[in-house]
């Protein structure tokens, strides 16, 4: 059959499943455009405010489903505002595929027209990038590029396609969806050396991070921990792969960890660490991290291996396998002692405070927030302290409900997130948790909840400060808050009735629970401004190239 | 960590791709690694490239370059070899000033040193110095006194020693 090169893309996109892509028309997209619009029955193209949303859009689509997710842009800015997008998914291992058009080849490295060298610009940000110059090439560089996105340790894969390529006629032929990449297993001494450690181990954790969540290897990381009785901790990125009602879960692990957590890293005398990296706001100091304990590490990614923090054995693999294999070759356990003295950290949440004139703590909006929304509701963070509160105070028990930029801690990243997950998973209530400085980078996308009628509610802490930064400020410049009070005028109801949305505010503790409700029960999406005090803080906090010793639990405590 | 930084040949084999220097260039770049030397060229299998890269570094800092290197997608397959045990050489090309006067000492040393000659010009000649690199360092200092007018090096390039190939594993 012969076809132009748009409508090979489409079609290609369409053996690999893909139902949805974000994007944003523009001149060197125009025949892709042209083909869209006549698959318009096959294939859903959202058009986002800017590109960056779109970016974000088809991370959150993927994060919240598990595929590829896919976005489109133009040449030149439509392409460099992909970047942001790119590069967040990059450092969180998300598969995503993003097609750039370009100017046709006779033009390329003229400084044509909206012309960038868009492989050149994403090479440090993308697992591999294509520049398509022959429309014969085509199909199976698009293959490749989902083939790329989805093996060993997902990732972003750019696509980048002249424009006289995606007009030129070959045949297209068609193929099955790609597969990943095969994993080779451990080496059998290496699991030896693993099995041998947990046999002698006393006291034994789990650290995971998102590989876990990326593997789907939920069920194997419950059953090595109840069989062997190992406390679990997370990093941020693998919330919701342990359940966070689970005996066994200590929480959070790191800079704004749980006292529980940070105290066993320090205290354990063997450390599973699965799909986890070791970045430096879990071991602020690598040197110092699990001091007293033989580390076994469970990664897909060999590079990973002892580039942060030293560890005793590598287990290469596909880590379901992994954990599978080492829970397969050891006994039960029972370590009563060693759990309660874990569960001994954990620190109780205060009481809610029940005065309808108090003040508003962003904890209790979420704990309140966690207590009217069911297990299947996708929450989706921008970054900073509502980020951190979120982790904190809003707990997870599924994978894949959990939206947030860990790696690259892209502020403005929660709009689009919160958009491709409502398209990815059109049944979850999806709430987007952000901060006044969060939302004024990409509250452009407000438009496209709307087009679309998305019941996204959108929950701005709103401190009119910068907080995160703020906090830095705080603790280690001295008070001198620089650059972090915009005395911002914004309303945001009126903001979001503007753009043709509901607009709530909470302003004293006695409107949490009623607008919550209000705002969920609401069909399309709502912007809630939360009025807090531009002094909460995230506590506790480990201060950065340090371990838990120097963890400050009370900002009282810590200024006198 | 307290093992020696040894200089180290880093052999890698790569799909002739365009950018496939600018990606490894790019890593080594980014990820804080130093490049001492690297030469690039063609290999009797016309899809495929052999890079070769020298660089200082412990045991640890090698194998993490390594397993990055491996992570690009055009690359095949990385061989790691000690520069003591392997088959390595470069070349270098000597313009040294040469008189009436100093003319037969310069040959004289050439010919001692196992040089080519490749061009006589009036005052000076342009010589070329194959060897490893510890060779090709002392024959340049010989030479200084006569006076160096320019002078040009390649990187070493480099072969594991025996029956030992970089293809080794491809085909299987």
């Amino acid at each position: 059959m012969k076809l132009n090169g748009s409508e090979i893309l489409i079609e290609c996109l369409l053996e690999q499943g893909v139902d949805t892509v974000f994007g944003y028309p523009g001149g060197t997209v125009l025949n892709i455009y042209d083909a869209l619009y006549k698959n318009s029955h096959r294939i859903n193209h959202v058009l986002t405010a800017h590109e960056q949303g779109a970016s974000h859009a088809a991370d959150g689509y993927s994060r919240a489903t598990g595929k590829v997710g896919v976005c489109i842009a133009t040449s030149g800015p439509g392409a460099t505002n992909l970047v942001t997008g790119i590069a967040t998914a990059y450092m969180d291992s998300i598969p995503m595929v993003a097609i750039t058009g370009n100017v046709a080849v006779n033009l390329l490295g003229r400084d044509s027209f909206q012309e960038i060298d868009i492989t050149g610009v994403t090479i440090p940000i993308t697992k591999h990038n294509f520049l398509v110059k022959d429309v014969n090439d085509l199909a199976d560089t698009i293959r490749l590029a989902f083939e790329i996105a989805q093996s060993g340790r997902p990732g972003p894969v750019l696509v980048d396609i002249p424009k006289d390529v995606s007009a030129a006629v070959a045949e297209y032929v068609p193929a099955p969806a790609s597969k990943p990449r095969p994993i080779n297993p451990p080496k059998p001494e290496r699991l030896a050396q693993a099995i041998e450690i947990l046999k002698q181990a006393k006291r034994p954790l789990i650290y995971m991070g998102g590989g876990v969540i990326a593997a789907g290897a939920y069920q194997q990381i419950r059953a090595l921990a109840e069989k062997l009785d190992i406390p679990v901790c997370s990093s941020l990125m693998g919330l919701g792969g342990f359940p966070a009602d689970h005996p066994l879960w200590l929480g959070m692990v790191g800079m704004h960890g749980t006292r529980a957590a940070n105290i066993a890293t320090r205290d354990c005398d063997a450390l599973i660490v699965c799909g986890a990296r070791f970045s430096d706001r879990v071991a602020g100091n690598p040197k110092g991290f699990a001091a007293g304990a033989k580390i076994i590490h469970m990664d897909v990614d060999h590079a990973e291996f002892d580039k942060n923090v030293q560890v005793t054995v590598r287990l290469a693999g596909e880590l379901k396998e992994v954990l599978f294999t080492v829970a397969s070759r050891l006994e039960e356990t029972k370590r009563p002692e060693w759990i309660a003295a874990c569960t001994a950290n954990k620190v109780e949440w205060p009481a809610i405070p029940t005065d309808p004139e108090g003040p508003v703590d962003p904890s209790v909006i979420l704990r309140t927030l966690r207590e009217l929304t069911d297990r299947n509701t996708i929450l989706a963070t921008d970054v900073g302290q509502h980020q951190m509160w979120s982790a904190q105070f809003y707990p997870q028990y599924l994978p894949r409900h959990l939206l947030t930029s860990g790696g690259l801690g892209t502020m403005g990243y929660g709009m689009g997130a919160a958009i491709g997950a409502q398209f990815g998973q059109p049944d979850s209530r999806v709430v987007l948790v952000t901060g006044d400085g969060c939302f004024h980078m990409n509250l452009n996308e407000l438009t496209t909840m709307v087009s679309h009628q998305l019941p996204v509610v959108v929950l701005v802490m709103n401190n009119r400060v910068l907080g995160m930064v703020r906090q830095w400020q705080k603790v280690f410049y001295e008070k001198r808050f620089s650059a972090t009070d915009p005395e911002r005028q914004t309303d945001y109801v009126k903001l979001a009735e503007a753009f043709g949305a509901k607009g709530l505010v909470i302003a004293k503790n006695g409107d949490i629970l009623p607008v919550l409700s209000e705002a969920l029960a609401t069909d399309g999406p709502v912007v809630v401004d939360c009025r807090i005090s531009k002094d909460a803080n995230v506590l506790p906090m480990i201060p950065p190239g340090g371990s838990v010793e120097n963890m400050i639990e009370s900002m009282e405590a810590y200024e006198q | 960590m307290s093992e020696n930084r040894n200089l180290t040949v880093i052999s890698v084999l790569a799909y002739n791709n365009p950018a496939v220097l600018l990606r490894m260039t790019g890593l080594f770049y980014r990820r804080g690694f130093n490049i001492e030397t690297m030469v690039a060229c063609q290999t009797d299998r016309p899809s495929l490239s052999r890079l070769t890269v020298t660089m200082t570094g412990h045991n640890a800092e090698i194998r993490q370059v390594r397993q990055q290197l491996l992570k690009l997608e055009d690359i095949v397959k990385v061989d790691v070899l000690s520069i003591d045990d392997c088959s390595a050489s470069e070349l270098a090309l000597i313009k040294v000033s040469a008189t009436a006067d100093t003319r037969k000492q310069v040959l004289n040393a050439a010919q001692a040193y196992g040089c080519r000659v490749l061009d006589i010009g009036e005052n000076t000649i342009t010589l070329e110095m194959t060897g490893r690199d510890e060779e090709v360092n002392r024959f340049v200092r010989y030479m200084q006194p006569f006076g160096i007018v320019e002078m040009g090096c390649t990187g070493v390039t480099a072969l594991a020693r025996g029956d030992t190939t970089i293809f080794e594993g491809l085909d299987g």
